[in-house]
């Protein structure tokens, strides 16, 4: 350990060090002088293998020579060959204009601002070509005439492409806080892939010939106009320059402000609105051609199918904005001095969170794109809606999720107020399924048969879920657990409770992780201080909110406080009045003080705590409950209801529910479904109706069930059925409960059973059949099954599930005898050695080690300025063993050498001019031609690498003058061979007449001469 | 009337040349080309249409397929129950119930194929007799054989009758799949589901001739029993639905143009008669070739 002696000098120069690396908060005014830079990041596709080998030591040719040779060490051939060819480049230009000028806000306000853009341009082409060709033929053998034979040839060829532009402006007031923004965005994405399979199987004299060729086209693009004004001026920027951790948040306009915590900040907004215009487009072209049109029964052939659609869709959008999950965390540790591409250098901190550009801009283009492209698919689903009455969620779910065959007799539906039906199911189960939001009641109550643990009998009760904020409840206040990089609330009074309720502790102010608490009003108080009983943030935000108000104890049981003293005896002994014969006291001051009881609740504090004066929060509930049929089984009124243990019907403040056990015994209920409806209404102690839940009626089971999950019937195969049947209950045994099942034949209207059977609950909760039908053949078959209860006949529950079974397409006779002859020619060998060599060949791969790598860190760097109070490039760092650092990718940066001792990413960086002239010029370019060099992408080489390995190319198509496909080859469409066939091209009739004529003419002429 | 060449003996071989060139070029040219334009003008398909092209030659039938704007017709077959099967007569009253599909005793499917591939097999024959009689005509036409020209006229409008009404009608059999209807549907797009479980249907034909061929306009109209609630069929299948309910959204309307063509290059055959006639065959023992021309004229 060392010491050191404070002097002059060193103060001065720690106080210069700490200068230097504390965040320079400059951000707080209007930029005297206006900046601009460009920069720019491009990728050429054509590096991909040498950087795939640079980073992992593969390398893929020679990974694709060593599987041909595995192959054929097996026995067959095999050429594998891929070229890639593309380009991906991001170009952004930011410029300020620092002139005021005026906006109008959220709320139509004019505010004076300045403002700052950026213009991205993105563009990535990708193009690819990859062959796959094998061939093979069974050794010849002794009386061996007609050997076994494969020859597959597999081309795919895919083209992607991907541009966005946009164009980003930000307004920001002279106090640096942002105002809002204008976008103007387009996207376009289309991908393009086709396959080609062309398939020779020989076998037994019989040769089967299928050129397949499959392909799909897809598009889409969407562009928008917007404008996002937010609530309030946003000190976002001000904040992400002063924090080395910065998050933000939207909430309500009255918990807008900065809070801090641990070091950071988290900022939270009322983040407006964004509205704007959208245009979008999307389609497809799906095609399938060469299809054997004899292996259909048809005539030798062959049929092309080609699919397309396209949608079109404008018009304009609302939503709110939506900035939660944004975060700046900067790496102080790691400042950097950058030249921007005018010749200076600029300090920049690396953001480890952020995106390679404005942040805001990039959350504001997800928010737009969002927004826009959920208008679009809304508009395009609502032209289908018109046509089908059922939404298309309905149609996918009953495609995916459902099983329209299965009846287990719960079909019933609601109906919402507007009229549309849905399950019952989905009434109150959390998420709106009407779309007037109907089947999500704000107050709701079921009828329940609730357990009395002591005295073990069962009641009739009520269960439900009430919007507390009717009733005048408040929610407490929360405190945000960071986890990384996400957020989640929980409520005050888990704070400094004893638990550890966030996942790294901060909650609990013993682990000493988090020291400080901002309140909601902005003031900064201890952590310990939070739920501590006592309110230290000046509006109490730091202790939770008393729902219960106050109450008083009697011998056992709790009474509301304005109770006390009011004439009428509540508490069995009634010791809640007081009695001048038998003069009782009141203990106030943590028991320091004793008044007499005569002057609680007499209107004036008597004791310093203020507790011989209280009221309580309490409601009146009236419930009901029948059988659904008239018949009453339950009618309680005036059931005291709260948030406390003293009442008899219980309200959870934080999650809404609400429950009450009556004191009617509920008889033994017969298995099976009992429906019950309840309903129910809330009221103040004076008897002014609050809230009230309308009539509902729903099912309590009883008894065992069938497990529709696990009870099905589906094709074994060879004329059988597999039938499965569960049944049971997950708690109790029965002894009392038969399953009856049974397979029926419903094939043409009959109602023939093929089996059946039946399995009885014998102390058991669960019972499970597994069984085999034999069917005769293709026809509809249901598996019906039920459960009785012992000494009943008709079933409690009942369950029907059926299938078709159909008839598989059979093959054609050629199809079977040149697959029956390869399976037997033993190419299952071949392929089983070929196997082992591949096993062999990628275990080899695997115990490669990766090149050694120079380096042994590094770093991504979205370069955070403070002087620009935004992102201004990024970056690729690296460092060697002796912390040299060099710059991989990325603009000049002091004390990094661009001289790499290995270059694995072949990314080129480029600021200033280069990069402004790289980005006019791409933005010219929306096509592959264009944003891809495509004359690189020269077939030529896939070709020598296929012919190097011994392939035969001249039927793919690669080579010169083999793109047509129609020369010397037969025509392969129906189109082609209407107009392309014959030995003379088409000539119309009326030309051949004038020829004919001509001829005619010419012949006369020649007669009249001799 | 053209003016006419005097006959010389090297006419013979030259009108031999062309004669089989000409049949070698039609042999394997398209001998015909049917189109389907087709197009869901109502209900839940819409706007879905439906474009085939069907090219016959010698030995292959080619069958493009375009489905546009198919999205609807997608969805549709998504939603749409396959196995609706409340039969109904054409008149729409319900008739006893059968199957879906397969109730009746079919053949079996070895012998329909043979059926099937028959009538083409056969006419595919025909053509290829007519044109090689057409090429041995004009090849006796070298010899004196008596009645040679009016051999190779017989021969030549055999082949065009072959082409025009033997072949055409032949691949019209196959496609009716002999008397079985459902194969008309099988082969047909849209069609398939308007047999099966379409009620209170309303078609329409209009036959008209075009170039080499016959156009057929067709109009389809009905109720979809797999749009309708199974409960509900047997009612839909009863009475027309009423407008505006539920069960009337079932009604889905196809038009179609179905046109028959024969492939372009075979009227080049007709330019045999102007070959005869500009390279005349001499007049051996018989009346001369232009005597009779002109008594065929």
């Amino acid at each position: 350990m060392s010491t050191r002696s404070k002097t002059t000098p060193g103060l001065l120069v720690s106080l210069l060090l700490l200068t230097a690396l504390s965040p320079i908060a400059m951000v707080q005014a209007v930029p005297s002088e206006a900046s601009e830079y460009y920069y720019g990041v491009e990728y050429d596709w054509a590096s991909l293998d040498s950087d795939l080998q640079n980073v992992t030591g593969l390398d893929i040719q020679e990974l694709f020579t060593e599987i041909m040779a595995d192959a054929d060490e097996a026995g067959f051939n095999l050429d594998i060959g891929q070229l890639t060819t593309g380009a991906t480049n991001v170009y952004v230009h930011q410029t300020e204009d620092i002139s005021m000028q005026t906006i109008q806000d959220l709320e139509g306000n004019a505010v004076q601002v300045w403002s700052r853009s950026s213009d991205v341009v993105l563009r990535h082409g990708l193009l690819s070509n990859a062959v796959f060709m094998t061939d093979w033929t069974e050794p010849a053998s002794f009386g061996q005439t007609n050997p076994a034979a494969f020859d597959i040839d597999v081309q795919a060829i895919a083209e992607n492409v991907l541009t966005v532009d946009i164009l980003y402006t930000e307004y920001l007031n002279d106090a640096y806080q942002l105002v809002g923004a204008n976008m103007d965005v387009a996207m376009t994405v289309s991908n393009d892939a086709d396959l080609n399979i062309d398939i020779t199987l020989e076998g037994d004299g019989e040769e089967l010939v299928v050129n397949l060729g499959l392909g799909s086209d897809f598009s889409y693009s969407i562009a928008s106009d917007a404008v996002w004004r937010l609530g309030n001026p946003s000190p976002i920027y001000i904040e992400a320059s002063d924090n080395d951790r910065t998050s933000w948040s939207c909430a309500d306009s009255s918990d807008v402000g900065v809070y801090g915590d641990g070091g950071g900040a988290e900022v939270v907004d009322d983040c407006g609105v964004i509205d704007g215009t959208y245009s979008g487009s999307a389609d497809y072209d799906l095609f399938l051609s060469g299809l054997p049109t004899e292996e259909f029964g048809l005539d030798e052939g062959q049929f092309d199918i080609t699919i397309n659609d396209e949608f079109t869709s404008q018009g304009d959008y609302e939503g709110e904005a939506d900035m939660d999950g944004v975060e700046f965390n900067m790496r102080m540790d790691e400042t950097l001095s950058v030249d921007l591409g005018d010749g200076t250098m600029t300090d920049v901190t690396p953001c480890e969170t952020c995106p390679p550009g404005n942040p805001v801009m990039f959350v504001m283009m997800a928010n737009v794109l969002a927004e826009a492209s959920e208008a679009f698919g809304e508009a395009v689903q609502e032209d289908f809606e018109t046509a089908f009455e059922d939404s298309l969620g309905e149609i996918f779910g009953d495609l995916f999720g459902g099983d329209e065959n299965d009846d287990d007799g719960g079909d019933d539906t609601w109906t919402c107020d507007d009229g549309e039906e849905i399950s019952t199911h989905w009434v109150n189960d959390g998420q709106e399924d009407c779309d007037d939001g109907s089947d999500e009641m704000d107050f709701y109550v079921q009828g329940e048969v609730m357990h009395d643990y002591s005295s073990g009998e069962d009641h009739y009760g009520f269960r439900g879920q009430i919007d507390v904020s009717q009733l005048g409840y408040e929610a407490n206040p929360t405190f945000t657990c960071y986890e990384d990089g996400y957020t989640y609330t929980i409520t005050i009074d888990d704070v400094n409770d004893g638990y550890d309720s966030c996942d790294d502790g901060s909650d609990e102010y013993d682990n000493g992780i988090t020291t400080t608490y901002i309140c909601n009003d902005g003031t900064e108080i201890s952590f310990a201080l939070v739920n501590d009983d006592q309110e230290d943030c000046g509006d109490g935000s730091d202790e939770p909110v008393d729902n219960n108000g106050d109450w008083h104890y009697c011998d056992g049981e709790q009474i509301p406080f304005q109770w006390v003293n009011d004439g009428i005896a509540n508490c069995d002994d009634g010791g809640d009045e007081y009695d001048a014969d038998n003069p009782q006291y009141f203990y106030c001051d943590d028991y320091q003080t004793t008044i007499s009881f005569a002057l609680v609740n007499d209107g004036n504090f008597d004791c310093t705590d203020q507790a011989d004066e209280g009221y309580a929060l309490y409601y009146l509930m009236d419930a009901t409950l029948n059988d659904g049929q008239g018949g009453a089984l339950v009618i309680a009124e005036d059931i005291m209801a709260c948030a406390s243990w003293a009442c008899e019907a219980r309200i959870s403040t934080d999650g809404g529910h609400i429950d009450y056990r009556s004191d009617v015994v509920a008889p033994a209920m017969d298995y099976g479904d009992t429906v019950m409806c309840a309903s129910a209404s809330l009221s103040e102690a004076d008897g002014a109706t609050l809230v009230e839940a309308d009539n509902w009626c729903t099912g309590v089971w009883n008894g065992p069930e069938i497990r529709d999950y696990a009870t099905y019937l589906d094709d074994a195969g060879d004329n059988q059925l597999h039938v499965s049947l569960e049944a049971g209950d997950w708690g109790d045994t029965y002894n009392d409960v038969t399953v009856n099942w049974e397979v029926v034949d419903t094939t043409d209207g009959a109602e023939q059973t093929l089996a059946q059977g039946s399995e009885a609950f014998v102390d058991s909760s669960t019972v499970s059949v597994e069984s085999m039908v034999d069917i005769s053949g293709p026809g509809d078959y249901c598996l019906e099954a039920e459960l009785v209860q012992d000494g009943n006949t008709e079933p409690f529950d009942t369950h029907t599930t059926c299938t078709t079974i159909r008839d598989s397409p059979e093959p054609s006779s050629k199809v079977q005898t040149v697959i029956e002859a390869l399976a037997e020619s033993g190419v299952d060998e071949v392929f089983a050695n070929f196997g082992e060599h591949l096993g062999e060949t990628f275990s080899e791969v695997a115990e490669n080690e990766a090149p050694e790598f120079p380096y042994t860190d590094g770093m991504w760097a979205p370069m955070w300025s403070n002087e620009h109070a935004t992102i201004v490039g990024v970056g690729v760092y690296a460092w060697d063993e002796s912390e040299n650092g060099y710059v991989i990718a990325g603009p000049t940066t002091t004390g990094y050498s661009q001289e790499l001792p290995m270059t694995f990413a072949s990314i080129r960086y480029i600021t200033g001019v280069p990069a402004q002239e790289a980005q006019q010029e791409m933005a010219e370019f929306d096509d592959l031609e264009d944003i891809v060099d495509v004359e690189n992408h020269d077939l030529t080489e896939l070709v020598d690498v296929l012919q190097e390995a011994g392939a035969d190319t001249s039927d793919l198509g690669l080579g010169e003058g083999s793109d047509d496909s129609s020369d010397g080859s037969e025509p392969q469409t129906a189109e082609e061979v209407a107009e392309d066939s014959g030995l003379l091209p088409f000539v119309s009739p009326l030309t051949v007449m004038a020829l004919i004529g001509l001829a005619a003419l010419a012949g006369n002429r020649r007669n009249e001469n001799e | 009337m053209l003016p006419r060449p005097t006959p010389h003996p090297a006419f013979g071989a030259v009108r031999l040349a062309v004669t089989a060139f000409l049949a070698v070029h039609v042999f394997i040219s398209a001998w015909l080309v049917a189109t389907v334009e087709g197009a869901y003008t109502e209900g839940r398909p819409a706007p879905t249409e439906v474009h085939s092209l069907v090219a016959i030659d010698k030995d292959r039938t080619m069958i493009d397929v375009e489905i546009k704007k198919a999205t609807s017709f997608f969805l549709y077959t998504l939603i749409r129950d396959g196995d609706a099967s409340v039969p109904v007569n054409e008149s729409g009253e319900q008739d006893a119930p059968r199957a879906n599909n397969g109730s009746e005793t079919a053949p079996s499917e070895s012998t329909e194929e043979e059926q099937e591939r028959a009538w083409l097999d056969l006419g595919r024959q025909s053509v290829m007799v007519a044109l090689v009689v057409l090429v041995l005509s004009e090849a006796l036409m070298l010899t004196g054989m008596r009645w040679r020209h009016h051999v190779r006229s017989l021969a030549f409008l055999s082949t065009l009758v072959v082409f025009s009404v033997v072949f055409p009608a032949c691949y019209m059999l196959e496609l009716s799949g002999g008397e079985d209807e459902d194969e008309t549907a099988t082969n047909t797009p849209g069609a398939e589901i308007e047999t099966v479980s379409f009620v209170h249907t309303n078609s329409s034909s209009d036959v008209s001739l075009v170039w080499l061929g016959l156009q057929l306009d067709a109009g389809f109209s009905g109720y979809d029993l797999g749009l309708v609630e199974e409960e509900n069929r047997t009612t839909v299948a009863a009475s027309i639905p009423e407008p505006g309910s539920e069960d009337a959204s079932s009604y889905i309307a196809f038009e179609s143009t179905f046109q028959i063509q024969l492939g372009q290059n075979l009227d080049s055959l007709l330019i045999l008669p102007l070959v005869w006639y500009m390279l005349p065959a001499p007049n051996l023992r018989g009346p001369s070739e232009t005597d009779l021309l002109n008594e065929e004229e």
